[in-house]
């Protein structure tokens, strides 16, 4: 009997310990968990940075603790979170992903913005509708982005070409890869998979987005399909581009870009200090998107912080996130090369530039936001993408065409 | 004196009883209550019977070919693995010298985290990959893009998989092989039976248990078969590669769809209870257990 009642001794202390493990906040602080994907050390360093500048800002009574995952898990985490509901108080959100979101983030109010001291009008035009769904708002931006042509401009020069300018056009961009697969040997673009790394071209080409004006899927548009047809091409028939070697393989045409295979690739301005650093083996520089017959085209993204419908303490967390996306985290955001969404820290990206590269890199940031619309996606977006890289791999082999692989998609999510 | 020994044993498995409880029973049941209901990932759920188990048969365009996949590459991965395994075996058999050393050799893969092994075999496979480039090189034949190609994705995933799996099954049989009775092999051999014959009539039939056991256990595994295809080929191309397991992952992880996750899980589960019972049940007909 004594054993029992020992067991049922050691048990109850084990009960007892665990609810007091719980964070009751009655000294009146509290933790706020930021959640964000980062790929490597040198992203998550910069996290780091931005969360201690936050932490300044908010003071001591709010703890702000920093979760990271990569980019490819962290929506799936962020799922596994929901379904738990411990969604973290500020959570990253991406523009196009955000329709399968909306439910777990409270939208913010007029009110709120003007607690964080933000209004409006401090945002780069459009940068704002990346968090918005059906007119309401639910994040702040910290970047506003759209799509890059990166060039190794060795290569361009080994083949007797002129660097790309922001006034390319379509037709400058395929001569310019066909010219440089046949004098140097090497590939002069790599193709995609990836979402808008692969449909920025076409989407230029065009002058389309693959969802029209009232949302619905169409990737099956006529002039959609041929521009899109024009891209798969580039691997098939003008062969200026290798086909990408699996579907699991996103971010292919990144490795074959960084390492002197291929001579040009469509990517997020979020990559401009990167693919133009100085530690690269070559001298990589960045344009706008080559033009299509109807000018310039391109779609405004971006991702921000929402605060989550599960968070206890929402007024914390809207310090929080006044704090990393207000003035000062968006100047911090500049100085470590990233492009802030708000207008008056955008000065600061320019600034942090190297002398060598400011004047390409400002160029092509003025030129590439001209033309840029609100990105659209539908509600099944995330489906859609997720689909893509699978259809487009036969594509890149010949085994498919483009139509097929457009229509698969169309019948499958755009009902 | 009874009773009160019943009670001792309770208490000595109630460990094991509540981990059973909270981390199977309690899951396996709330998956039967999930897949009964439209259970978006958040917000409202809403009881709706049966309609996952029908969208997932008549309305849902993914579900038929990532079941067809995970049978294809079970009904290509479950003999292949036991004919190499068995093969191996009898290869490393008790006249081979140095023959712990083969069998750690071909134990490694198993050991080896399945990331590690995709990621070799990306290397090999693809076309800039070592298997083409001395393809071209010495043959001047330029091989398929294995990891894109219709007719070869699953076939590269099965080849690795096998490489990958060989060697568990292989230490399986060599147990098997190694506790044989010496009297009914000499019985055998003294009424001249030899090589193929001496295989096929006495040695196979005396390990039929562990080849049983194995099968089982393989097919069990493979119809689970989730990280090889979603690491070397994601699903593609198309739709070709993608196994129940990476439907179900994608359908209640990417698309947000717990109830119809749900419901393709009880189906798989189903399905594997039904060919394992059948197992059981074939398992008269060729399995001799020695008493």
């Amino acid at each position: 009997m004594r054993k029992w009642g020992s067991a049922l001794t050691a048990l109850a202390l084990i009960l007892g310990t665990a609810a007091c493990s719980s964070d009751d906040g009655a000294d009146g602080k509290t933790t706020i968990v930021w959640n964000m994907w980062s790929g490597d050390t040198e992203s998550e360093q910069k996290l780091k940075e931005q969360m201690a500048a936050a932490q300044a800002i908010v003071g001591p009574d709010i703890t702000i603790e920093l979760q990271t995952a990569p980019w490819a898990d962290f929506f799936t985490k962020l799922n596994a979170n929901m379904a738990s509901g411990k969604l973290a108080c500020v959570t990253a959100m991406n523009g196009q992903r955000l329709t399968d979101y909306t439910a777990a983030f409270e939208p913010l109010t007029d009110a709120d913005l003007t607690t964080m001291g933000i209004a409006r009008g401090d945002y780069n035009p459009g940068a704002l509708s990346v968090m918005e769904n059906d007119g309401k708002l639910y994040g702040l931006p910290y970047d506003t982005a759209t799509m890059f042509l990166f060039y190794n401009a060795d290569l361009f020069t080994k083949a007797g070409l002129e660097a790309p300018t922001n006034t390319w056009t379509i037709q400058d961009f395929e001569t310019a890869a066909t010219t440089i697969t046949a004098k140097t040997g090497v590939k002069g673009f790599a193709v995609s998979l990836d979402e808008f790394q692969w449909l920025s071209l076409p989407m230029a080409r065009a002058g389309r987005q693959p969802v029209d004006d009232s949302g619905r899927l169409a990737l099956t548009d006529p002039a959609f399909v041929d521009a899109a047809t024009w891209y798969g091409d580039l691997v098939t028939g003008a062969k200026v581009s290798e086909a990408v070697p699996s579907a699991s393989e996103t971010g292919w045409e990144v490795t074959q870009f960084q390492n002197g295979r291929a001579a040009m690739i469509i990517d997020g301005t979020w990559q401009a200090a990167t693919y133009t650093a100085e530690d690269l083996p070559f001298a990589g520089g960045a344009v706008r998107l080559p033009s299509g017959a109807a000018g310039p085209f391109g779609v405004a993204l971006g991702s921000g912080y929402g605060i989550a419908k599960n968070c206890e303490d929402k007024d914390a967390a809207l310090k929080v996130l006044g704090a990393l996306t207000g003035k000062q985290g968006e100047d911090l955001i500049a100085k470590q090369g990233n492009y802030p969404a708000q207008l008056a820290s955008q000065d600061g990206y320019f600034a942090s530039l190297p002398d060598g590269k400011r004047e390409m890199l400002t160029a092509a940031f003025q030129a590439g936001f001209d033309g840029a619309t609100a990105q659209r996606v539908t509600a099944e977006w995330t489906q859609v993408a997720t689909a893509m890289p699978n259809e487009l791999v036969s594509v890149y082999t010949g085994q498919g065409t483009m139509p097929d692989a457009l229509g698969n998609l169309q019948q499958k999510f755009g009902k | 004196m009874r009773h009160r020994e019943r009670w001792h044993a309770l208490g000595f498995i109630s460990p094991a009883l509540a981990g059973l409880t909270v981390f199977t029973a309690l899951p396996v049941a709330l998956a039967v209550v999930m897949s009964l209901f439209d259970w978006p990932i958040f917000g409202d759920r809403e009881f709706i019977g049966l309609g996952n188990y029908r969208a997932l048969l008549t309305d849902t365009p993914d579900f038929w070919p990532a079941l067809r996949n995970s049978v294809l590459f079970t009904v290509l991965y479950v003999p292949t693995n036991l004919a190499v395994a068995l093969g191996l075996a009898l290869l490393l058999g008790p006249r081979l010298h140095g023959r712990a050393v083969f069998r750690v050799l071909f134990f490694i893969p198993v050991v080896t985290p399945m990331v590690a092994n995709a990621l070799v075999w990306k290397l090999v496979l693809q076309p800039q990959g070592l298997l083409n480039g001395l393809s071209t090189a010495w043959l001047g034949i330029t091989l398929p893009n294995f990891l894109v190609d219709r007719n070869w994705a699953m076939i590269a995933i099965v080849v690795m998989s096998v490489w990958a799996g060989m060697g568990y099954n292989m230490l399986v049989l060599t147990a098997a092989l190694e506790q044989l009775p010496t009297s009914v092999l000499e019985a055998a051999r003294m009424d001249g039976a030899q090589g193929w014959r001496l295989l096929i009539r006495v040695t196979l039939p005396l390990i039929s248990p562990a080849i049983f056991f194995a099968a089982v256990m393989t097919i069990i595994g493979s119809l689970q078969v989730f990280a090889q295809p979603q690491l070397l080929t994601g699903g593609g191309p198309g739709t070709s590669t993608i196994p129940l397991v990476m439907f179900i992952y994608d359908t209640g992880f990417t698309f947000q769809d717990l109830g119809l996750a749900a419901a393709a899980a009880w189906l798989l589960f189903v399905l594997i209870i039904g060919i394992t019972v059948l197992q059981f049940r074939a398992q008269r007909r060729w399995v001799h257990y020695e008493h």
